[in-house]
């Protein structure tokens, strides 16, 4: 690919298959892109967690989707095929990084298993003075794996259930459960942290 | 068989189902203020999210770096490609060879397997050809034979010929 527009109107995903049924893979990668990037990039940052990992998974993944469109089958549709390519490489990012960590320090897999218990306590023990949007986000950052990547994917996509069901590969009725699971367990959280009333608390946050 | 029609007015039991009843509405009135106050508060967790986790913006340089990536994937996909040519054409290479000299070996053997063959034919069928043709009638099938042969290797070497255009097959 030699030129990548800068975004447009935004092309279906239908247009860019018909493209690709013609033969013209840049045209289609080019469009792909416009409709994509975005999206790709937050869903690496939701599973990796690091902007700067999640910009190099992103665009590995496109690379991959690159390579790989040829032999694009329509078996399934356009954006569950890219984003199991994206999910793919953000699962080979993840090992490699667990495996950086147990070859550096043996004792790092079992702190890692504690590291989450101890963010939600320190998320628990937060001054309540400070901002309360950084301390929203450090609940959401603490809650189980599953659930922070519904909420935030849910959040980042402007609440559509089937965006965040279709990136993450789950049927929308485990989005849902999960989506209703951390708002109460945030909820829970916010409460320990004793803030006084509550909903005033939020309404401030917001 | 009812137990409240029974019992008069003011009766300990139908003070207790009264203040039950009471009890049950003042539940009631409860679970919807709580119901109520949950929502409330959803929505003020749900606004409070919403303003909190904002979608992270695409760094400014993702497309150049995205370019040079696909460039970098192409100049690596080419050297690749290159390689695996390179490796088909030399296997294919070495498949033609094997052929040819196993096609030459045939050739020169079927030829000698040929030659001796009718050698044998015309020695068989010298006797015949005496009796038919006369005593000279035994060059006739030599003669045939060596126009044949003249004749296909005109054809093979100069196939532009005008002789060899003239030739039947």
């Amino acid at each position: 690919m030699q030129h990548v527009q800068p975004s447009g109107e935004g092309p279906r995903d239908d247009d860019i298959v018909e493209m690709l049924r013609d033969g013209a893979h840049v045209r289609a990668f080019e469009r792909l892109v416009e409709r994509y990037e975005r999206k790709v990039f937050r869903l690496c940052c939701a599973l990796l967690r690091d902007p700067d990992q999640a910009r190099d998974a992103a665009q590995e993944s496109l690379v991959r989707v690159w390579r790989a469109l040829p032999r694009y089958d329509r078996r399934a549709t356009l954006s569950t095929w890219i984003y199991t390519i994206t999910r793919n490489r953000c699962l080979t990012a993840l090992g490699q990084r667990r495996q950086l960590d147990s070859i550096s320090d043996p004792a790092v897999a079992q702190a890692a298993e504690t590291a989450q218990a101890q963010q939600a306590q320190q998320a628990q023990q937060a001054d309540p003075d400070c901002d309360p949007l950084q301390l929203l986000r450090e609940l959401v950052d603490a809650l189980p794996e599953r659930y922070r990547q519904s909420i935030i994917l849910f959040y980042y996509e402007e609440r559509s259930v089937s965006e965040v069901a279709g990136m993450l590969g789950l049927p929308e009725g485990t989005v849902k459960t999960n989506l209703h699971r951390a708002r109460a367990m945030l909820l829970e959280r916010v409460r320990g942290l004793g803030l006084g009333d509550l909903q005033l608390w939020l309404e401030n946050a917001a | 068989m009812n137990d409240r029609t029974e019992r008069p007015a003011g009766h300990p039991a139908e003070r207790t189902l009264d203040r039950g009843m009471d009890r049950g509405m003042d539940r009631g009135m409860d679970r919807g203020v709580d119901r109520a106050l949950d929502r409330a508060l959803d929505r003020a967790l749900d606004r409070a999210l919403a303003a909190g986790l904002v979608a992270p913006a695409l760094p400014a340089d993702f497309r150049r770096r995205l370019q040079g990536a696909l460039a970098h994937a192409e100049r690596q996909d080419i050297a690749a490609l290159r390689d695996a040519l390179e490796h088909d054409y030399a296997a294919q290479l070495a498949q033609l060879r094997g052929g040819y000299v196993r096609l030459r070996q045939r050739t020169l053997g079927t030829l000698i397997g040929l030659a001796f063959a009718t050698g044998l034919a015309v020695m068989l069928a010298l006797p015949w050809i005496t009796v038919h043709w006369g005593p000279n009638g035994v060059f006739a099938l030599p003669i045939l034979g060596t126009t044949v042969g003249l004749a296909l290797s005109l054809r093979a070497w100069w196939p532009g010929s005008r002789f060899a255009r003239q030739l039947p097959w």
